[in-house]
């Protein structure tokens, strides 16, 4: 009953239970609402599933650790996806100086995809998980700067303004990198959007 | 609401990127990340002060700065016996003019108190032995008659660049010599030789002084001599003192 209770309260009222009376099932409820979003934004981000899992779990560790530094003034949502994005940002960082990308399978459950060589053609790519692929491909050879604010725009559905809470930059700029991020896809794809 | 001019031009991608599936977390997320925090060695999983201070990206270039200040510490050890303060180091002595305590000798005039003393003169005159002349070639100074007339020392006084005179009291200017000779060191068959002079040793060598080949920061003295220049200097230093005295008695 008490968790039932405890379902029904909003994401700002439960970390104000966890922070106030050490509630863990209500952190447990937060960390049950974001792990998929969060673990879907940093796998977009860096395309890694397994390095994506580890960013997800450091980042509700540091939402364990640290709950007393969340200020109701902000949204939850916005404080986790910060150190999420944080955090993605600076396994980005460290992979780009060792220069180590690799494509891991999604998951042990899941098939390992082969991007097909130039042969594939675009009336013929009816697989989403291809064309998933594909996208994600060209998603990593966006910008680092555009890439985040297009994947919580136009992946995670949030709003500029939370998108410029995020990202600590402001609205225009975030719109500006979106757009521009979006061109850049569209280059990169240009050939599976042939009409 | 107006539809937004840029998401209509980007329409197919914006329709694309809300297409991709989904990732999602593992089944076993949870129960690691509570095993985690519910673990003995949460707390220590903490990053200490000292963790975040000794990571490689941190600790390698600190490491490196106190390597090499260590390193240029060793190198550049002031306070090691072997460092050599340039200005206490004794002047080296040039084999070619160093000469023995019988033969001619030079003794750069380098001392500043002396030079105080000296004054410059290219015409000589003969002091007599028995008087102190009242002439001082530096404010009020007195020099007597040193002791030991008789010593056929090879010490010799030089003078201070450019080649000039040096008089002191009690000394005396043979005729065939620009130079003034003290009696208490004096030099034998000293010439002029154009421009420069030329002494001649009791050996019969010679040789000519030049300015160039001068070096006031040489001296081969024996112990006999050194004593006695210091003794010299004693006795100029209290001359001026009380010199300075009888100037002042006498103004008044």
């Amino acid at each position: 009953m008490a968790e039932n209770r405890l379902n029904d309260l909003s994401d700002e009222e439960l970390i104000l239970e966890f922070q106030q009376h050490n509630t863990i099932e209500a952190y447990e409820i937060l960390v049950s609402r974001y792990k998929n979003p969060l673990i879907n934004y940093v796998f977009r981000f860096i395309g890694d599933y397994e390095a994506s899992a580890d960013i997800v779990q450091d980042t509700m560790i540091k939402v364990y650790r640290n709950k007393d530094s969340y200020k109701s003034i902000a949204k939850f949502s916005t404080w986790i996806y910060t150190i999420a994005g944080n955090l993605a940002r600076t396994e980005y960082q460290r992979r780009k100086r060792r220069r180590f990308f690799s494509i891991s399978p999604k998951g042990e459950e899941q098939e390992i995809f082969e991007i097909p060589d130039d042969s594939y053609r675009p009336d013929i790519i009816t697989d989403s998980g291809i064309k998933d692929e594909i996208i994600q491909k060209a998603l990593l050879k966006v910008s680092d700067a555009y890439r985040d604010v297009v994947i919580l725009r136009d992946i995670q559905e949030l709003s500029y303004e939370e998108i410029a809470e995020i990202t600590g930059i402001a609205v225009g700029t975030v719109k500006s990198r979106i757009n521009r991020g979006r061109a850049q896809l569209q280059k990169m794809l240009k050939d599976i959007y042939k009409e | 609401m107006g539809i937004n001019e840029d998401e209509l031009k980007y329409g197919q991608v914006i329709r694309s990127l809300k297409q991709l599936s989904k990732i999602k977390a593992s089944e076993n997320f949870e129960t690691d990340l509570m095993g985690r925090i519910n673990s003995a060695s949460f707390k220590e999983e903490k990053e200490s002060f000292w963790d975040r201070i000794f990571i490689p990206s941190k600790l390698i270039p600190s490491a490196a700065l106190a390597v090499a200040a260590i390193i240029l510490f060793f190198v550049i050890n002031v306070e090691s016996e072997e460092f050599e303060n340039p200005l206490l180091i004794n002047p080296r002595i040039r084999e070619d003019v160093s000469t023995s305590a019988t033969q001619i000798m030079q003794v750069p005039f380098a001392d500043k108190i002396e030079e105080k003393l000296i004054k410059k003169e290219r015409t000589r005159t003969e002091v007599k032995k028995d008087q102190v002349k009242s002439e001082y070639y530096a404010d009020d100074i007195k020099i007597p008659e040193p002791k030991g007339t008789d010593k056929k020392s090879s010490l010799k006084i030089l003078p201070p660049e450019p080649l000039e005179f040096v008089r002191l009291d009690s000394i005396k200017l043979t005729e065939s010599t620009n130079w003034i000779q003290n009696d208490s060191f004096f030099t034998e068959n000293i010439e002029v030789s154009g421009n420069f002079p030329v002494v001649r040793s009791s050996t019969g060598q010679v040789y000519q002084i030049s300015k160039s080949g001068l070096n006031f920061r040489q001296v081969n003295i024996v112990e006999e001599e050194r004593r006695q220049i210091i003794q010299l200097r004693e006795k100029l230093k209290s001359l001026m003192n009380e010199t300075g005295k009888a100037i002042k008695m006498k103004v008044k």
